[in-house]
């Protein structure tokens, strides 16, 4: 992942631009976003564009911010390690581990930082924050005065009316975001109706994008459809067609074509395996080396396993009620205990969020890419 | 090292009367400063050093370190819950003020936590304007360090306002439950403070549909659980093997745990325990033709009173239903919930107008078992059930003279 000098000049030019006049940039810029101070009411899942605009998910806020978080020049050799992570956090955020909570991570495409979203604190008043952890260092970033979008997760104001009570109790929980080909992908679940919704977005960001509801084919379920929310997804590219691979509670892993997401339609996934029963899928990345890629994909009960999108194409649709637990696209087990986040380091690494199984601390460690 | 013993004689001066922690100090000449917490609405609060005495505070303002130079003289570190120390120091500004120095930290300090504030003398000599060079030797070392507690908050304790469904007999795929607290609650780890038991009182195993991002409202006043619809819908696996988590004809058990924290870490303290009568499932759709609808009478503020067929979702049946005059003007007013969710009670701000009027529906809007007006919640694909994708359902009413 060797770095141009034209990117590293750009890079410079724009940090030099945004420290120079701050509170004057008025104009939306090339990516539509503007100079401000974002109303982040809470921090979720995170992704980056491949030119360093970080989404945030703001579920409590109900929307997507798009930032442009400026980032040094410099960029990281090795991936971070960091053996008490919660409790380095507690310390900075002035509370116990306990009481920090870290959602997701990504690396910024260029510096390679680790970015984290945490919450400090449990209750209502939790306090969002945005961590960057670059060699030893570990800094809350400020999002005072930086450039940035907002777009609503609701498409409807009336979505979210209040109640007679001047209260809105409804909320979209965010499960997974992933940019892909100038378009963000939002899934969601509401804590009112039970409708998995896939949102995608165009970025930089213009209209309210599009809507869909999903519905699978889930294993013994056969006939049956079903409304569950997704809970991680990616991009991938099957028989060169663009796909989103996502995987559900109870782990049925499912394909899209990207080209079936037109706005307000329903779509049906092709249920491609099922992965075991009791367990829950905490997050997917691809991994490219000697020329093929595969998928690797994290779980709660089930551990890690590793998956060759070749068998996800040749894949016959489950559509029949089951006998077995397990079917379709075979996996291979892999050492990820106690992982529940991952994203790609460099050509090199990659980096996972673990906690530990024998002190119980959260951790930041990585895995090279050799031995996946 | 007389400059320091006068400062802390000054010190003890000014501040006799006040007792805020004893000070864990290196050098026992040092008995005078004090550290203490401020509270404030607006920011949350913040640390004090007083007691100061001979230090010229209003050369430091004048002249203040740099904020690296103030973390070698001025931390506060927040203590885990073993009562450790944690590995780095609260993120904050340091600001001179006119008692002494004021530690604002970025984040608000917790109630009812303890913090280390460390204050390094020799570290604040060093900065102060027109000292000679900073002394190193041991003999010299003068820390104070303190203990410092929040106040733990006074908001009423937290008790369960209501569970939703309010009735006690359910259809055995009941698809959620709505646990409204009278204040906020703590997040993380919900699932294992509410139980269900079975009617030979066996537990029964993971019942709801677990999501991390946890289904809060954002007060976290109200929780909704999901029961798993793995275990509700026909022909899926975790239905096949662990079976429905209610079945019907029993008189099952759901109870809420006291030692569930809100938001502040304190125990709810009094659990609660809802019965729940297990009726046979409910597989259709609610239909609207099937409600009934009093209508009230023109210039009166009387109540338009929607009988539904069955009990409908709490949450979904208060913010889907709206009254709209036939040019399709919502009418504003105060809507309510009835008889166990299945009377929808709505009195107009205006009173009513002569004329015909309608009932907008959200076709979204679901029975107990998750069913709504589109179509039913489990539905046979291959035998052709479908859903009607209608956004909103509608039927007319009259107001008369």
């Amino acid at each position: 992942m060797s770095r141009s000098p034209i990117r590293s000049a750009f890079l410079l030019a724009v940090f030099a631009t945004w420290a120079a006049a701050p509170a004057l940039v008025a104009e939306p810029d090339a990516h539509g976003l503007s100079m401000g101070t974002p109303d982040v009411a809470s921090v979720g899942a995170l992704e980056f564009t491949p030119d360093g605009v970080l989404f945030v998910g703001d579920a409590k806020g109900g929307a997507v911010f798009a930032i442009a978080i400026p980032e040094s020049d410099t960029k990281a050799t090795d991936p971070p390690r960091v053996a008490n992570l919660d409790a380095e956090l507690a310390g900075l955020l002035g509370t116990t581990p306990r009481d920090v909570v870290i959602h997701d991570l990504a690396v910024h495409p260029h510096s390679l930082a680790v970015y984290l979203s945490v919450s400090r604190g449990r209750g209502a008043d939790a306090q969002p924050a945005l961590v960057r952890v670059f060699g030893d260092g570990i800094e809350v970033l400020s999002l005072e005065d930086v450039r940035f979008a907002r777009v609503p997760l609701s498409r409807a104001p009336d979505a979210d009316a209040k109640d007679r009570r001047g209260r809105s109790l409804r909320a979209v929980a965010i499960t997974d975001l992933k940019f892909h080909d100038g378009k963000l992908y939002i899934a969601g679940l509401s804590n009112e109706e039970f409708a998995s919704s896939l949102r995608t977005v165009d970025f930089p960001f213009k209209g309210e994008g599009s809507f869909n509801t999903v519905e699978i084919y889930h294993g013994a379920h056969g006939q049956f459809e079903t409304h569950a929310p997704i809970r991680t997804f990616l991009p991938i590219e099957l028989e060169g067609k663009d796909h989103l691979l996502a995987s559900y509670t109870c782990t049925p892993l499912v394909t899209l074509p990207l080209e079936s997401l037109e706005d307000g339609k329903h779509v049906k996934g092709k249920t491609v395996a099922e992965l075991g029963a009791g367990n829950s899928p905490l997050d997917m990345l691809s991994i490219e080396r000697d020329g093929k890629t595969f998928i690797y994909m994290i779980n709660n009960r089930r551990g890690g396993m590793k998956i060759d999108p070749a068998d996800i194409v040749s894949a016959e649709a489950i559509t029949a009620p089951l006998d077995e637990m397990f079917a379709g696209v075979p996996y291979l087990p892999m050492p990820f205990a106690g992982a529940l986040k991952m994203a790609n380091f460099d050509d090199e690494a990659i980096v996972l969020l673990r906690r530990d199984i024998e002190s119980g601390a959260l951790q930041l460690r990585s895995w090279p890419k050799r031995f996946l | 090292m007389p400059w320091i013993r006068g400062l802390a004689v000054a010190g003890a001066l000014v501040l006799g009367a006040l007792s805020l922690g004893g000070p864990v100090a290196a050098e026992p000449v040092l008995g005078a400063p004090q550290a203490r917490f401020v509270a404030d609405e607006a920011t949350g609060g913040w640390f004090e050093v007083v007691g100061l005495g001979g230090v010229d505070l209003e050369a430091l303002r004048s002249r203040p370190p740099s904020s690296s130079e103030w973390g070698e003289i001025l931390t506060v570190n927040s203590l885990d819950e073993t009562g450790e120390v944690t590995p780095r120091a609260m993120l904050g500004n340091v600001r001179t003020g006119a008692e002494g120095l004021r530690f604002e930290p970025r984040f608000p300090p917790v109630r009812g936590l303890s913090y280390r504030i460390r204050l390094d003398l020799d570290a604040l000599r060093a900065r102060l304007p027109g000292a000679s060079s900073p002394r190193t030797s041991a003999d010299d070392g003068a820390v104070f360090e303190t203990i410092v507690t929040v106040p733990a908050t006074d908001a009423p304790t937290v008790v369960i306002e209501q569970v939703y469904p309010s009735v006690d007999r359910v259809p055995a795929n009941l698809l959620k439950i709505y646990l409204h607290f009278s204040g906020a609650m703590a997040r993380g780890e919900v699932y294992r403070w509410v139980k269900l038991y079975g009617p030979d009182g066996e537990e029964v195993a993971a019942p709801f549909l677990e999501i991390d991002e946890e289904l809060w409202d954002r007060g976290q006043r109200r929780l909704t659980l999901f029961f798993d619809p793995g275990r509700i819908k026909r022909g899926l696996r975790p239905h096949a093997e662990h079976g429905p988590p209610l079945r019907a004809g029993g008189s099952f058990r759901m109870t809420i745990d006291g030692a569930w924290p809100d938001a502040f870490g304190r125990p709810l303290g009094a659990g609660y325990e809802k019965v729940l009568e297990v009726m046979d499932e409910d597989r259709e759709a609610p239909r609207m033709a099937a409600w009934q609808v009093a209508e009230p009478a023109a210039g009166t503020h009387d109540p338009l009173i929607v009988t539904f067929a069955e009990p409908l979702d709490h949450a979904l049946a208060l913010r889907m239903i709206r009254v709209e005059r036939a040019a399709g003007q919502v009418l504003d007013g105060v809507a309510m919930l009835q008889d166990q969710e299945r009377v929808w009670h709505f009195v107009p701000t205006e009173p009513w107008q002569p004329g015909t009027h309608r009932l907008s529906v959200d076709g979204a809007l679901e029975d107990l078992a998750g069913n709504s007006l589109r179509g039913a919640f489990d539905r046979d694909v291959s035998q052709g059930e479908s859903e009607q994708r209608a956004a909103r359902f509608a039927r007319p009413f009259a107001v008369g003279e």
